[in-house]
């Protein structure tokens, strides 16, 4: 099986702070992973990892058999990432923010739009983010990015999502053939993880 | 990392500019407001029996530092404003490269000013074309009150950049903007030692400081009207020069800071 993600003895720190510890983790194609632990135990860190948004400070990353650090492109354009919080800028719109990932994506943003509205979020759309819950805007957000089928999805805290859109898209995905590695607070139970690994204090163990 | 996609830059740019304006609107429209009665600083900048002395002087040397220490605060906080609305995620997890990201900022701020300072050109020539008070001498004045906001503009994103790198945090970011200020309350301190008879490289040294910002009014009313106000000001031409040279320092060490490493 191809490996989607590997990290070998990977370390992160956040403000001087060790945040990670000689992570080692593989993730297969089509695996569906869970990392779950307590709060401030690392598990946002180790998605944004995964979804390029930081940069490891020591140990080796790949992504797609790809160094994320020369080739962030080229992962990034097959990968999707759902973060722990909305993260719209609050005087933009949901629809700004899907608008420019389509364009960056090249994908018709009709037919993600037309998703968003299914799943009854279609009059949260062109309301300034900073006036949305933000639960909602996370499962626009969340609807948005699964509709545009990428390769390996990264959510972070899977707990923040409706149970319709765990049922409806996120199984649509992984039944498409997608990798998904998802964080949460607790042992989730709403998808059939067939690996799970347990976080403490930037420690990842076999859970 | 270094590549650069001229496609993923116009994208970047329309959602930076779309981002600044609306999240920023209520800055922006401070700083229009602060600037809109100093366009009729052209006023005084057609009148060739203008001192240094003079009121509206003083007028468009405060305005000028409102305009520096602004930028300043805006390139320092190019991504602590990211952390504080929590938008960090969103915009890096989307395939551009960190450089991209870095560059439309700083773009965007640029391309913003520019507008901002050509409205305030066209509504000082306006105003002046009003009162009957448009002639040749008029259209240099104007065009050179709006070089000199531009360069105070560059000044302010390269001393913000030079922070960024710098600083840590928010609190630091607010003391180095405050040592700023103090370096304006001190500058005539400065000036003593400047004109004190020090060695060319301690002078070569001051007129690096971005307090030398202050003597922009006056070099312009030396070039305009060719007369000497007392001031030793350096050539406009050379200040315009240092600050794309500094804005260049600026970016290289931003982009050590926020590409290299984590903006965190």
């Amino acid at each position: 099986m191809d490996k989607v993600v590997l990290f070998s003895h990977v370390d992160k720190y956040i403000m001087g702070v060790r945040v990670l510890k000689d992570v080692n983790l593989t993730v297969y194609s089509r695996d569906r992973v869970l990392v779950y632990g307590p709060r401030n135990a690392g598990k946002t860190i180790l998605a944004r990892l995964v979804s390029c948004v930081l940069n490891r400070d020591s140990g080796y990353i790949e992504i797609f058999g790809l160094d994320p650090l020369i080739y962030r492109r080229e992962i990034l354009s097959r990968l999707g990432y759902v973060p722990q919080y909305p993260h719209i800028p609050p005087n933009l719109s949901a629809y700004d923010s899907i608008c420019f990932r389509c364009k960056l994506l090249d994908v018709n943003i009709d037919d993600i739009i037309r998703r968003v509205v299914e799943y009854g979020y279609g009059k949260y759309l062109h309301v300034r983010a900073g006036k949305v819950d933000t639960g909602v805007l996370k499962n626009i957000l969340a609807v948005s990015i699964l509709s545009m089928k990428p390769d390996l999805i990264v959510i972070d805290d899977i707990d923040g999502l409706d149970s319709g859109v765990i049922e409806g898209l996120v199984s649509e995905v992984i039944e498409g053939g997608a990798t998904i590695l998802a964080t949460s607070r607790g042992r989730y139970s709403g998808i059939d993880f067939n690996r799970v690994y347990y976080i403490e204090r930037g420690v990842l163990m076999e859970g | 990392m270094y590549r650069v996609s001229f496609r993923s830059i116009r994208i970047l740019l329309s959602y930076e500019l779309r981002r600044i304006t609306f999240s920023d609107r209520f800055r922006i429209i401070s700083v229009f407001i602060i600037l809109f009665p100093t366009a009729y600083i052209a006023l005084i900048l057609s009148n060739p029996t203008v001192s240094i002395g003079n009121l509206f002087y003083h007028m468009m040397n405060s305005m000028i530092i409102i305009l520096y220490l602004y930028n300043v605060a805006i390139a320092s906080n190019l991504y602590y404003k990211d952390y504080e609305e929590i938008t960090i995620d969103y915009i890096y997890s989307q395939p551009v490269s960190k450089f991209e990201i870095y560059i439309c900022r700083i773009s965007s701020i640029l391309i913003l000013n520019l507008i901002g300072i050509i409205i305030l050109a066209l509504y000082s020539g306006s105003s002046l074309y009003i009162l009957g008070r448009f002639d040749v001498n008029v259209i240099p004045a104007i065009l050179y009150l709006a070089i000199l906001y531009y360069v105070s503009v560059v000044y302010g994103i390269f001393t913000g950049l030079l922070n960024l790198f710098i600083v840590n945090t928010r609190r630091t970011v607010v003391v180095g903007i405050l040592l700023y200020i103090i370096l304006f309350y001190i500058n005539g301190y400065i000036d003593i030692l400047y004109y004190s008879g020090v060695d060319s490289i301690v002078k070569f040294i001051i007129d690096l400081l971005p307090h030398r910002i202050t003597l922009l009014p006056a070099s312009a009313i030396e070039y305009l009207y060719e007369i000497s106000i007392g001031y030793k000001v350096p050539v406009p031409s050379n200040l315009a020069i240092a600050s794309i040279l500094y804005l260049l320092v600026g970016l290289y060490l931003g982009y050590r800071r926020v590409v290299l490493y984590d903006p965190i």
